[in-house]
């Protein structure tokens, strides 16, 4: 159905304007970047800055500047959550379901130490 | 209210960043092959340099209210 990507090379400094279907497949793999790569890579580079953010969030002198800051590291939150979305929708983001059997165990377990609880 | 130098050094930390980010964002939504792809890293590189804007009006404001003289370009600024 849908045609294999081929050896594209990357168009530098152009927009290019020739429509892609999407194929969700990861393309041809060779040593060039492709797309679930730039997402891989930009996904971690919001990473790192969300940890950048929220370390200075922490010890901001003024209000302002925490404020300012703050707004920021929430910006890019929802940057990161697009960008994971954009990856399960294409299948890059595979994520396998945990077995049934641990869920149930582990809730039993944690519901168990309430126990421990000191407040009534 | 003065800028603390753990402020300055964040601030540098975060401007230095956000460049990287989105001139990376721009670059790759220039070579991304899917335009789903391409309309989110552009997006989010648009966001960076929104930032950065933002970022360095907090530093050009202190700069004002503080009256701080500025300095003359030297040859090197970095200090090792």
């Amino acid at each position: 159905m849908q045609p294999p990507y081929g050896q594209q090379t990357p168009t530098r400094g152009t927009q290019q304007n020739q429509p892609q279907q999407s194929t969700g497949l990861p393309q041809v793999k060779g040593p060039e970047l492709n797309d679930r790569d730039r997402l891989n890579d930009i996904l971690s580079t919001e990473k790192y800055l969300t940890t950048a953010y929220n370390i200075a969030v922490n010890e901001a002198s003024t209000q302002q500047l925490y404020q300012v800051q703050m707004q920021m590291l929430t910006e890019l939150h929802q940057c990161q959550r697009d960008l994971f979305n954009l990856m399960s929708q294409k299948g890059w983001y595979k994520t396998d379901p945990a077995p049934a059997q641990q869920v149930t165990q582990t809730a039993q377990q944690f519901a168990n130490y309430r126990t421990q609880f000191p407040y009534a | 209210m003065p800028l603390s130098s753990k402020d300055l050094h964040y601030l540098k930390d975060e401007l230095s960043w956000e460049l990287l980010a989105m001139k990376k964002c721009h670059h790759f939504a220039q070579e991304a092959q899917d335009p789903q792809v391409r309309q989110l890293i552009d997006r989010v590189g648009r966001i960076h340099q929104q930032h950065y804007e933002i970022l360095l009006s907090q530093l050009q404001s202190e700069v004002q209210t503080a009256g701080i003289q500025p300095q003359p370009p030297a040859g090197g600024t970095m200090t090792q």
